[in-house]
C-alpha cells in the first residue's frame, strides 16, 4: 500500500482511520504512483449518500506553490473561475449562479465575507490546503445553507511523517515574481505539528498588446499597471491524538496581503498619478476536538476570524501632491462555535446533528464625505466617514438521517434551519438517494432535491448609501440526478466518471441597480432558471513500471436563464443567459510520468461570457470571447542521501494567447516560473 | 481503456464543436464613415457600465431615421473607454469626455475619426470651449476647473474654488457673457460664476442640495434643477427644486418646490427657449413663465426607465432615452413637439447624454 | 361798430365751435379671469379624513362662476374648495373660472396620505391635577413672591394647607400663598391638598443691589448670552437648521443674531431667554430695545419679561417680572395660560396641542412652503411639552373674505413684533421697553432698580389660514441706554 492508496483513503474514509505509512521522504524518486483497484471501487461511506462532490487530489493541490485555489480549480473542475487579472480578485461560481452563491469553509468554519458574501480564492494558497472538495447544488446543504450554487470545503490535515521533516521551495518567475515556501513538520505517536509559510511577491508588470487603445495609429504594447502583489501567509498547526479515539487540534492561519488593483486597459491616466491598492490582514484560527467511538462521533470546534481590509485610492492633484480620494476600511470579527454528532444505529441508520453559531462584528467605512452641520446652510463644515457598524448573530442548525436498507440502496433526508440576526429562514429540507446499479464498473445512480435560501449580506442590507434593509432572502429550489462509475485493475489502470443533470430555480435574486441619485441599491429582482449537465472523468493508465499516464477532465453545460418578468417595455433580457456566466466550460489535466520525470499539461476552456443582459453579439466592444488556456509543467526529481531535490519549470499560456477573462482587464501572455524544491533527509542517521 | 478514450474524445469534440471559432480578441478594422453634413445629426453618448469599459457613441440621422452604433470604435479601431459622460461640439470638433478613462477625444463629426486627444485628467465630466485655444474642463471630486489648450493638448492652469478634493466637484457649464456658470453637484449645494478673463470664481450662490442640471432660457434667465440628494445622505436630503436665477445679479428670482419623492433630473430647454423640459419618471414640460410646476407629465410611458433627454434645437422634437435594465442596449424614443411618438431605435448601454451636430 | 360786430361774430363763432366735456372714461377691458394658486405650487397634501382648503387668488372675477372638477365630476362651485377624502391616493382637481370674457383653468394635485395609526390614549396620572413648573425659588430679601400650583383641573372645595419650615402659615380654598422674603436663608415650603402634597424651596437672597453689575466702558449693548431657546412648534422651526440639543439650538440663535436674522418663536409660549454682560439700569425711560420684523398690518406680538440676578449666580433662575403693555390688564388677556404640544408620530404631520382652558387645536403643516419633516423642535427630548405665559387675544382676520389676505392689527404698545407709534421711537424694526413697567404677580409695580435677564414669549395662540401660526420673530435684543 503506497502513496496512491493513501491518498485515496485519505479522501474517502473518515479522518482518523488512515494509513500510517505515507512517507514524507521517499527513497524512490519515481513519479509513477501505484494503482490500487480496491481503493477505487470501494463502497462509498454512508455520509456520502447522494452527494455530488468533486474532490481535488493532492496531485492537483501540490502542483505548484505559486498557485492559489482559484488557479487549481480553473484546471481541475468545471466551476467558473472569474479572474479580474493576474493576482487579482478571483471568484468561483457553480452551476450558472454567482460568486455569492458559493459557500466556503476552512476547517469547518465558514469564511465567506459577511459583508460581501463572496470569497476571494486568489487569497488562498493551494499549498495551505490538504483537503479540498466541491459540493455541488443540494449537496452543499450538509455544510451550510445559502450555497445556491454549491460549496467549497477546504481543510488542513496533520502530516503523517514521523520525526522531523522539512520542505523548502524557491520559485523565480516572469514579471519579477518570487515565491518562497517553507514547511517544517514534526510528529510522534501522539503529537503532530506543522508550520508552513509562503511569501509571494511580484511586480506583476507584464506587457500585453492593448487592442483597446491606439497610440499614433498603432495598438501599443502596454504594461499591466498598479498590479504589484506582496502576500505573506503563515499557518501553524498542532494536533494531539490520544490514540484512543480523541484528537485535539489547533490551526491558525495569518495572512497579510498588499495588492494593487490593476487599471483597465482603457484607462488613460498615468500610472504615477494614482495609487489604487487594497490591503488585507486576516487571522483565522480553529480549535477542534474529535471524539470517536464505534457507534458515535462527536466533533466540537471553536474559531475566530479577524479581518482588516483597506482600500485606498490616492491621486495626484496634478502638481505632485497626492490626495486621498477613497479611504475605505472594514473590520470583521467573527467568533464561531460548532458541535456535530454522528450516531450509527442498528439497521444501517446514521443520524447526524449539527449546530453552529457565528457572531459577526462588522465595521465598514467608506470615503470621507463632507457634510452640512447645524444651522450653517452654505459651505461645508464637517468631514465624516460614512459607513455602518453591525453585529449579526447567525445560528445554523442541521439534522439528517441516512439509511441503507440494503447493500445497493442508500437514502438520506435532512432539515436545516438558520437564523440571521432576528430573521429565521424557512425550513430547508433536502432528500438524497443513491443506488448501486451494477457492481461491475461500480455503476451508481444518484439523485437529490432541496430548497435553499440565501440571506442578504451586510452590504446588501446596510451599505451607505444604497443598502436596502427590506431585502428578502434569495430562494432556491434544485434537483439533480446523475450516474457515476469507477473501475480499476491494480497496477494497470483506473477509470472514474460521472455525469450529472441539474435543474434549479432561484427567485428574488439580489441585483444591485443604479438609481438616479448617483448610487446603487440592491433589489430582489430576478428569477433565474439554471440547469445543465456537469461531467467529469479521470483515470490512470500504467504502461509499464516506468511509464504512467494520468488524465482528468471535466465539462459543464450551464444555461442560466433570466426567467423574470420584463423590467421595461424594451427589455430584451428575458430568456437570455445571465451576465458573466459561461454556457460551456471545460478543463483537462493530463500528466505523463516517466520514472523521475513528469510532464503535466493543463488546458481549460470557457465559452463567451456575455456582459449584457440581452446577450448582444452585434456589439464589438462588449464581448468577452471564448478562450483556451494551455499551461505546461516539467518536473524532475533527484534523490540523494542528504536530501530529495526536485526541479520544476512551469510555462503558463504556452501559446501566448491574447485574451480577457473580464472585459478590459489585461491578462498576461506566455510566462515562466522555475522552482527548486529541497527536502532534507533527517532520518539518514 | 477504450471507454476512457471514447469519453475524452467525446468531451473534447463536443467542446470544440460548440466554439464560435471565427472571433478572436485582436485588432479591428477601421470603418470609413462620411455622414451628410447638411441637416441635423444626433450623437448619443452611451455611458456603459462603471469599470466595464463599454462606453460607446451612437449616431442618428433624424432625416433618414438611421442609427449607427459604436461609431467611435468602428471608425477608430479602439474603444471609447470607461463611462462616457458628455460630448460638446465646437469649431467642427466633437469633444467626447470619458470620465473613468481620464481622457477627452476630439472627433470629426462626419467621419467619427479621432482628431485630438486630451489627457492628464483624473475624472473629467464636461468640456466647454471658450476660444480655439482655451477650454474649461470640469471634474467630479476635484475642486478645480481645468483650463486646457485644445490645440497643444496641454493643461495651462486651473480655476480654483473653496471646495475640497473629497467632495468638491463641478459639472455642466453655461456661458453668460464673459462668465461661465457651473453647478457643483455631488455633495454640494451651489452654483459658481467664473470670470473667464481672469479664470477666477467671482460669485457663488447656494441653490439647494445637489444642483443637477442647468439651462438658459429665451429671457436670458438661468434655470437650475436640484435633485435634493438622497434619503439618509449625510449631506442632507430635501425635495428637489427648480430655480430661476438672474445670471447678472446672481440672485434667485423664483423657487419651485417639487413634491416629496420626486426624482427630477436632466433639465433642458426647447428650441425657442420658452419651455423647460426635465425627467421625473416621465418627461415634464413647463413654460418659462408658468406660475407653478405642472402636476402631470407631458410624456409618460409605463414600463420605461427614462435616462437621458434632449430637444432638437431646430424643430423642437423631443428625444428621450430608456436605459432598460442598465446592462443591455438602451433605446431612444423620438417624439414630436406635441408628444407624438415618431421613432424608436436601439443604442448602446446607458445612453445618458446627447449632442447635436 | 363794424369792428365790434366782427369781434362779436368771431367770439360767437368761436363759442359755437368750442366744446367743454367733463366725463370719466370707463371702458371695461375684456379680461378673462386670472387664477393664482395661493403659494405658487399646485402640489397639495392632506391626511385621509382631514379637510383641505384650497383658496386661489383670483383676479377679474366680477360675476364669475367657479367650477372644481375631479375626473370630470363637479365637486364644488365655490371660490374656495374644501376638499375631504378618506381614501389614501392621488387626485387631480381642476378649477375653471368663467366670466363674461372667457374662462381660465388650472389643475392641482392632491396627495391624500394614509392616516397613521392612532396612538394609545395616555392615562392621565393623578398628579396632573396640579403642576409646579418650578420648585426652587430665589428672591431678594424685602420682596414677596406668589407660590402656587398651576393648571388646577377643577375646584373641589378642599383647603390648600401651606407650611414654612413645618409651621402652618395658611389654610384656605385659595391655592396660592404669598411668601414674604425677610431674612436671608433657605426655607422649605410645603403645600398639601387632600392626598396631594408638594415641597418647594425658597432661597431668600441678599437685598437688591448686592449683585448689581454697573455698565463699564467695555460693556456691550447687545445681549451677551442666550440661555434658552424653546420655541413652540411652527413652520420655521427646524427649517434650514438642525439642532438636536438645547446647546445646538442656542448656537443657532447666536449664529442668526450675528447675521441680524430672525429666529421664530413658533406658536404660543415659544420663548427666548438672554442676558447682558452688565445690569441694565431702570432710568424711567425706554431702556431695552428688541429688534424684529415689524408690519403695520400684521402684528405677531410677544410679551417681555425681565429678571434680576437675585442670587448672583449669573443664571436666570430668579423671579420673572412681566413688563406691562397696553393690554396687560384687559379682560381678554389670560395670565398663566399654558399650552401643551404633542410630538407628531410621522413627518409631514401637523402638531396637536391642548391648553389649560380646555381648548385644543393644531399647528398646521404647511406643505407648500416648509418642507422640513417636523415642526416640533428636534431638541425637545420629551414627546410633549408645556409652555406657559400671558396670552393676548388675537385680532387676526381674513380681510379678503376668500382666505387670501390676512391681517392682524397691532396692539397699543409694550410688545415685541408689534407696530405702533408709542414704543418704536421712530425706528423701523425695534420696539422699546421700560423696566419701570415691570409688574408683580398682582399687577403692582415691581420697582426694579435694574435687570440682568430678558425673556421674550409669544403671546398669541392664533393661526391665519395659509400664513400659518402667528409667531413672534426676534432678530436681536440690546440695552438702549448704551446706544444713546
Amino acid at each position: 500500500m503506497k502513496r496512491m492508496a493513501a491518498i485515496i483513503l485519505l479522501l474517502l474514509v473518515p479522518v482518523l482511520v488512515r494509513a500510517q505509512n505515507d512517507d514524507w521522504w521517499n527513497s524512490d524518486p519515481s513519479y509513477v504512483v501505484p494503482i490500487d483497484a480496491a481503493a477505487v471501487t470501494a463502497d462509498r461511506p454512508m455520509r456520502d449518500i447522494g452527494i455530488q462532490e468533486t474532490k481535488l487530489d493532492t496531485i492537483a493541490l501540490r502542483d505548484n506553490i505559486a498557485l492559489s485555489i482559484a488557479d487549481v480549480l480553473t484546471f481541475n473542475s468545471s466551476v467558473f473561475v472569474k479572474q479580474y487579472g493576474r493576482g487579482s480578485l478571483s471568484t468561483i461560481a457553480f452551476r450558472g449562479t454567482s460568486a455569492s452563491h458559493t459557500q466556503v469553509s476552512w476547517n469547518g468554519m465558514k469564511i465567506n465575507s459577511p459583508m460581501l458574501g463572496m470569497t476571494d480564492f486568489s487569497m488562498i494558497p493551494s499549498y495551505f490546503i490538504d483537503d479540498a472538495s466541491l459540493l455541488h447544488g443540494s449537496s452543499s446543504l450538509s455544510m451550510s445553507g445559502g450555497g445556491l450554487g454549491g460549496a467549497v470545503v477546504l481543510a488542513t490535515e496533520p502530516a503523517d511523517y514521523k520525526g522531523l521533516g522539512m520542505q523548502a521551495v524557491q520559485g523565480i518567475g516572469s514579471f519579477g515574481t518570487f515565491d518562497e515556501f517553507l514547511r517544517v513538520t514534526w510528529s510522534n505517536d501522539h503529537w503532530q505539528t506543522s508550520t508552513r509559510a509562503v511569501y509571494t511577491s511580484s511586480r506583476n508588470d507584464f506587457t500585453y498588446r492593448n487592442y483597446n487603445k491606439k497610440v499614433d495609429g498603432q495598438y501599443p504594447i502596454d504594461t499591466n499597471r498598479c498590479g504589484a502583489i506582496k502576500d505573506f501567509h503563515i499557518l501553524q498547526e498542532v494536533y494531539y491524538n490520544t490514540g484512543h479515539g480523541d484528537r485535539f487540534g489547533m490551526n491558525a492561519w495569518y495572512m497579510s496581503s498588499t495588492r494593487g488593483v490593476p487599471m483597465l486597459s482603457v484607462d488613460y491616466r498615468g500610472n504615477q498619478s494614482y495609487i489604487n491598492q487594497q490591503g488585507e490582514n486576516t487571522l483565522r484560527s480553529v480549535l477542534s476536538w474529535d471524539h470517536e467511538r464505534r457507534s458515535w462521533k462527536l466533533h466540537a470546534k471553536a474559531g475566530y476570524n479577524g479581518t482588516r481590509q483597506a482600500y485606498d485610492f490616492i491621486r495626484d492633484k496634478g502638481n505632485g501632491q497626492m490626495v486621498q480620494m477613497v479611504e475605505s476600511r472594514s473590520r470583521i470579527n467573527t467568533i464561531y462555535g460548532q458541535t456535530e454528532a454522528e450516531f450509527f444505529l442498528p439497521g444501517n441508520w446514521m443520524l447526524t446533528a449539527q449546530l453552529a453559531a457565528y457572531q459577526h462584528f462588522v465595521q465598514s467605512t467608506d470615503r470621507n464625505a463632507t457634510v452640512r452641520t447645524g444651522a450653517v446652510i452654505d459651505g461645508n463644515t464637517k468631514k465624516v466617514a460614512i459607513g455602518y457598524d453591525q453585529a449579526r448573530f447567525e445560528v445554523l442548525s442541521y439534522v439528517s438521517a441516512k439509511w441503507q436498507p440494503g447493500p445497493r440502496l442508500g437514502l438520506s433526508a435532512s432539515l436545516r434551519e438558520e437564523l440571521y440576526g432576528y430573521s429565521f429562514t424557512p425550513l430547508i429540507p433536502a432528500v438524497y438517494a443513491d443506488y448501486l446499479l451494477s457492481r461491475k464498473g461500480n455503476v451508481r445512480l444518484k439523485a437529490s432535491a432541496s430548497r435553499n435560501f440565501r440571506f442578504p449580506t451586510l452590504n446588501d442590507l446596510y451599505f451607505m448609501p444604497g443598502g436596502n434593509p427590506d431585502l428578502k432572502p434569495e430562494k432556491g429550489l434544485s434537483y439533480d440526478a446523475g450516474v457515476s462509475f469507477a473501475t480499476a485493475k491494480t497496477d494497470s489502470y483506473s477509470l472514474e466518471g460521472e455525469v450529472t443533470w441539474f435543474d434549479s430555480f432561484i427567485d428574488d435574486w439580489i441585483v444591485w441597480i443604479p438609481t438616479f441619485k448617483g448610487y446603487w441599491t440592491p433589489r430582489n429582482v430576478k428569477q433565474v432558471h439554471a440547469y445543465g449537465i456537469e461531467t467529469k472523468a479521470g483515470g490512470f493508465y500504467q504502461f509499464n513500471k516506468d511509464w504512467q499516464l494520468h488524465l482528468n477532465g471535466s465539462f459543464s453545460w450551464t444555461p442560466s436563464i433570466n426567467n423574470g418578468d420584463p423590467t421595461d417595455w424594451a427589455d430584451e433580457a428575458i430568456g437570455k443567459q445571465l451576465v458573466y456566466v459561461p454556457l460551456l466550460s471545460s478543463s483537462v489535466n493530463g500528466s505523463l510520468a516517466f520514472r523521475s520525470w513528469k510532464l503535466t499539461y493543463k488546458w481549460c476552456y470557457y465559452s463567451e461570457r456575455f456582459t449584457t443582459s440581452d446577450n448582444d453579439i452585434k456589439s464589438k466592444i462588449g464581448r468577452v470571447l471564448p478562450y483556451f488556456m494551455n499551461d505546461i509543467v516539467l518536473e524532475k526529481r533527484f534523490v540523494t542521501a542528504p536530501a530529495e531535490i526536485s526541479l520544476k519549470l512551469a510555462v503558463n499560456n504556452i501559446f501566448n494567447e491574447e485574451y480577457e477573462s473580464v472585459l478590459n482587464r489585461p491578462m498576461p501572455g506566455r510566462n515562466f516560473e522555475f522552482f527548486l524544491e529541497l527536502r532534507p533527509n533527517f532520518r539518514r542517521k | 481503456m477504450k471507454t476512457l478514450k471514447t469519453l475524452l474524445t467525446a468531451v473534447l469534440a463536443l467542446t470544440i464543436a460548440l466554439l464560435p471559432s471565427c472571433m478572436k480578441y485582436g485588432p479591428s478594422e477601421e470603418e470609413e464613415f462620411n455622414v451628410d453634413p447638411s441637416g441635423d445629426g444626433l450623437f448619443i453618448i452611451n455611458e456603459g457600465n462603471y469599470m466595464y469599459g463599454n462606453a460607446s457613441l451612437s449616431y442618428y440621422d433624424p432625416a433618414t431615421k438611421h442609427v449607427e452604433n459604436e461609431v467611435f470604435f468602428r471608425a477608430n479601431g479602439f474603444k471609447l473607454g470607461d463611462v462616457a459622460q458628455s460630448m460638446t461640439m465646437a469649431d467642427g470638433i466633437g469633444w467626447l469626455v470619458v470620465n473613468n478613462s481620464g481622457v477627452i477625444f476630439g472627433i470629426d463629426p462626419a467621419t467619427f475619426k479621432e482628431k485630438r486627444r486630451l489627457t492628464g485628467f483624473t475624472s473629467p465630466r464636461y468640456l466647454h470651449m471658450l476660444s480655439p485655444t482655451k477650454a474649461y474642463v470640469t471634474q467630479i471630486w476635484d475642486p478645480r476647473v481645468f483650463v486646457v489648450n485644445p490645440v497643444t493638448c496641454e493643461t495651462t492652469g486651473y480655476v480654483t474654488t473653496d471646495m475640497d478634493y473629497e467632495s468638491g466637484s463641478t459639472e455642466m457649464m453655461v456661458a453668460y457673457g464673459k462668465y461661465i456658470i457651473t453647478n457643483c453637484w455631488s455633495y454640494q449645494n451651489r452654483i459658481l460664476k467664473i470670470d473667464t478673463s481672469t479664470d477666477t470664481v467671482v460669485q457663488s450662490l447656494v441653490v439647494g442640495i445637489q444642483p443637477e442640471s442647468m439651462a438658459m432660457d429665451c429671457n436670458g434667465k438661468l434655470w437650475v434643477l436640484t435633485d435634493g440628494g438622497y434619503e439618509d445622505s449625510e449631506y442632507g436630503y430635501e425635495a428637489a427644486r427648480l430655480l430661476r436665477i438672474d445670471p447678472d445679479s446672481f440672485r434667485i428670482e423664483q423657487t419651485f418646490y417639487f413634491p416629496d419623492g420626486a426624482v427630477a433630473s436632466k433639465l433642458t430647454v426647447n428650441s425657442e427657449g420658452d419651455e423647460l423640459y426635465w425627467l421625473d419618471t416621465g418627461v415634464w414640460k413647463m413654460p418659462v413663465d408658468a406660475a407653478h410646476l405642472p402636476v402631470r407629465p407631458f410624456i409618460s410611458r409605463d414600463g420605461s426607465l427614462f435616462y437621458g433627454l434632449t430637444v432638437n434645437p431646430v424643430n423642437g422634437e423631443i428625444y428621450v432615452s430608456d436605459a432598460v435594465d442598465f446592462v443591455q442596449s438602451g433605446v431612444v424614443l423620438r417624439y414630436s413637439p406635441d408628444g407624438e411618438l415618431i421613432d424608436t431605435f436601439n443604442v448602446g448601454i446607458n445612453p445618458g447624454n446627447f449632442c447635436w451636430r | 361798430m363794424r369792428r365790434f360786430s366782427s369781434i362779436l361774430l368771431a367770439v360767437t363763432s368761436f363759442l359755437v365751435v368750442s366744446c367743454n366735456w367733463n366725463e370719466i372714461i370707463h371702458d371695461v377691458t375684456p379680461m378673462p379671469p386670472e387664477i393664482t394658486l395661493e403659494n405658487g405650487s399646485a402640489f397639495y397634501s392632506m391626511m385621509a379624513g382631514d379637510e383641505l382648503t384650497v383658496s386661489p387668488i383670483y383676479r377679474f372675477v366680477e360675476g364669475a362662476s367657479y367650477e372644481w372638477t375631479c375626473d370630470g365630476a363637479v365637486i364644488s362651485v365655490e371660490p374656495v374648495l374644501r376638499y375631504t377624502d378618506t381614501l389614501a391616493h392621488t387626485v387631480f382637481i381642476k378649477i375653471t373660472v368663467t366670466n363674461e370674457f372667457g374662462s381660465t383653468s388650472d389643475e392641482i394635485r392632491v396627495e391624500v396620505k394614509p392616516l397613521p395609526p392612532k396612538p394609545d390614549p395616555e392615562p392621565e396620572p393623578d398628579d396632573d391635577f396640579w403642576v409646579f413648573p418650578q420648585t426652587i425659588f430665589n428672591v431678594s430679601a424685602g420682596r414677596s413672591i406668589l407660590l402656587k400650583p398651576y393648571d388646577i383641573k377643577k375646584e373641589d372645595g378642599i383647603d390648600y394647607i401651606w407650611t414654612v419650615d413645618g409651621v402652618q402659615v395658611q389654610a384656605s380654598e385659595v391655592s396660592g400663598y404669598v411668601f414674604e422674603a425677610k431674612k436671608e436663608g433657605s426655607y422649605e415650603v410645603c403645600v398639601t391638598h387632600g392626598k396631594l402634597s408638594q415641597t418647594l424651596t425658597v432661597n431668600v437672597c441678599p437685598a437688591e443691589g448686592t449683585y448689581y453689575r454697573p455698565a463699564t466702558s467695555s460693556s456691550v449693548s447687545e445681549i451677551s448670552r442666550v440661555f434658552e431657546f424653546t420655541p413652540a412648534p411652527g413652520q420655521y422651526v427646524n427649517e434650514d437648521y438642525t439642532a438636536n440639543t438645547p446647546e445646538e439650538a442656542i448656537a443657532y440663535v447666536n449664529q442668526r443674531f450675528s447675521e441680524v436674522k430672525y429666529v421664530s418663536l413658533g406658536g404660543f409660549g415659544g420663548c427666548l431667554v438672554a442676558g447682558f454682560d452688565h445690569s441694565v439700569d431702570n432710568t424711567g425711560e425706554f431702556e431695552i430695545g428688541i429688534v424684529s420684523h415689524l408690519s403695520q398690518e400684521y402684528t405677531e406680538a410677544g410679551v417681555v419679561w425681565v429678571m434680576q440676578d437675585e442670587n448672583g449666580d449669573g443664571l436666570p433662575n430668579d423671579t420673572w417680572y412681566e413688563l406691562k403693555g397696553s393690554d396687560t390688564f384687559a379682560d381678554s388677556t389670560i395670565h398663566d395660560y399654558s399650552v401643551t404640544y404633542y410630538r407628531p408620530s410621522s413627518p409631514g404631520m401637523s402638531v396637536q396641542w391642548t391648553d389649560n382652558q380646555g381648548g385644543s387645536g393644531k399647528v398646521n403643516y404647511m406643505t407648500a412652503y416648509h418642507h422640513q419633516d417636523y415642526y416640533y423642535p428636534l431638541w425637545i427630548a420629551e414627546d410633549r411639552y408645556t409652555l406657559r405665559g400671558t396670552r393676548l387675544e388675537a385680532h387676526n382676520y381674513d380681510k379678503s373674505g376668500k382666505g387670501t389676505y390676512w391681517v392682524n392689527p397691532p396692539y397699543g404698545w409694550g410688545y415685541v413684533d408689534n407696530y405702533n407709534e408709542v414704543d418704536m421711537l421712530g425706528s423701523k424694526d425695534t420696539n422699546h421697553f421700560k423696566i419701570s413697567n415691570a409688574v408683580r404677580y398682582d399687577g403692582s409695580p415691581a420697582n426694579l432698580k435694574y435687570i440682568d435677564f430678558v425673556k421674550v414669549q409669544n403671546a398669541l395662540n392664533a393661526s391665519s389660514g395659509w400664513l400659518g401660526e402667528v409667531s413672534t420673530e426676534v432678530c436681536g435684543i440690546f440695552d438702549h441706554n448704551l446706544k444713546k
